[in-house]
Order: structure tokens, then sequence, then C-alpha cells
């Protein structure tokens, strides 16, 4: 969701956003370089907030563009471990041929020099803490 | 009596051993050698030519819905990411040590 519901919803949901700075807290922030999101999540980033990156992005990049994606990758989990932020990678998929299988999430994560165990362990972590906070009807 | 020798010292040399394999059942969104090219070009501009060539990809089957593709066990991991980037997008649905094994599952799941 890009914000809030005013009324009480049925569902559990995020917000998300793509934009650092924001008026509402987000959950989720989508970024697409995260070198140069890095000074401004240093100063408005809260703890507990999500920092995605989409592969479908990622699609559409040259070769030495997602070279540069990977690093992203890698910094943005040293960044979150060090912030109290969960790194988030998703498929981005509008659409079945996008999706992208498990074993292919973990392989982009091995490349970025990430735990793919121990990513997917934080991640239910993360967000079990996040909608427990959620109140639904 | 070399490889006698090498074991002694602790090195485990075995010769004329094929690799292992891994054969990936995907789904493409456009026809399989079309398909296959698609991947070998972005694995290429990814993982570079030596490794490429090292990962031995190979089309082995391929009909209107799915491809089979082989790829050496210790370059799997190049393989899945350059699936997973591959503009137009496609799908890894199984995976097998056996493309016998894989096309059962495949005709099993259908």
């Amino acid at each position: 969701m890009p914000s809030i519901p005013n009324s009480p919803v049925k569902f559990p949901f995020v917000v998300v956003s793509s934009s650092v700075k924001t008026t509402q807290p987000a959950n989720v922030i989508t970024l697409t370089s995260f070198s140069h999101a890095k000074e401004r999540l240093k100063k408005y980033c809260k703890k507990g907030t999500g920092l995605e990156f989409i592969v479908n992005h990622a699609r559409k990049m040259t070769g030495s563009e997602v070279a540069r994606w990977f690093a992203d990758i890698g910094e943005a989990s040293a960044f979150c471990e060090s912030a109290g932020c969960q790194l988030i990678l998703s498929s981005g998929a509008d659409t079945l041929s996008e999706m992208i299988s498990g074993r292919c999430l973990d392989a982009i994560l091995k490349e970025s020099g990430v735990d793919p165990d121990g990513h997917w362990q934080d991640m239910n972590t993360w967000l079990d803490k996040l909608l427990a906070r959620r109140v639904s009807i | 009596m070399a490889r006698q020798a090498a074991c002694k010292e602790g090195i485990d040399l075995t010769l004329n051993r094929k690799g292992r394999k891994r054969y990936v059942l995907v789904l493409p969104t456009e026809q399989g050698s079309k398909a296959f090219e698609s991947l070998t070009r972005r694995s290429r501009e990814l993982f570079g030519h030596v490794e490429m060539h090292r990962a031995g990809l190979a089309l082995i089957r391929s009909d209107d819905k799915v491809m089979i593709v082989r790829c050496g066990l210790d370059q799997l991991d190049n393989l899945l990411v350059s699936i997973a980037l591959t503009d137009p997008p496609m799908v890894a649905l199984d995976m097998s040590a056996s493309a016998r094994r894989l096309r059962r599952r495949h005709s099993e799941s259908e």
C-alpha cells in the first residue's frame, strides 16, 4: 500500500514507498541505487524499515549496471545489519513469467555476498514482528 | 603409481572423469532456441566467456512450452542468476541431475 488506510482493513499490509524522505513513515523503501540513496538513508531511515531491491528492474540493465546492482545489494546488506533495517529482494513480478524461483533468488543473494539462509530467517522474523503490530478486524 | 603417490600426499586426483551436470527446466516467453540465445548472451555478459565455457551450457530439448538446459554443477548458480536476469523473462521451474527424471517429473505435473 502507498499509505496507511484511514479506516481499519481486514488484511495485513505494509506501506511501500520509493522515496526515502516521506511524510508518512514507510515500512518498505524501494531502491534502484543504494549508493545514491545511502546518505539520505543514514539521515532518515528508521530502525526496522525494509530496503527493497526489485529483480525486474535489473532485467533491463546492462552487464556493468547489473554488477553495480550486485555490489549495491551487498552494501545494503551491511548497512541493514548496522542500522537495524531489513534487506528485501523481490521479483517485482507483474505477470507469471516474471516470477522468480526461490533457488534463483538464493543465487542472486550468494552472488551479492549475502548468506541466503540467514537472509530468509531474518525476513521471517522481520515480517512476523511487523505484522504483529498491525491491528486488523 | 603416480595416483598412489598423489593419494599418499593427500591430493585426490581423478583422471578422465566427467564433471557433474545439472538439468534445469525453464519456462521461456519466446521460442526455445531464441530464448536459449538470450540466456547465453546474458550469461556471457554477466560472467564472461571463460565462465560461460566452463559452465558448458547446452540446450538439451525444447518444445513450444518449456526447454531443458544443461549446465555444470559448479556453475549452476551463475546459470540461475542469468535465468533470473534475462530479458525477456523466463522462469526456472525444476532441476535434476538427469534429463530423463526431469522430463518425467514435468509430464507427471502436467
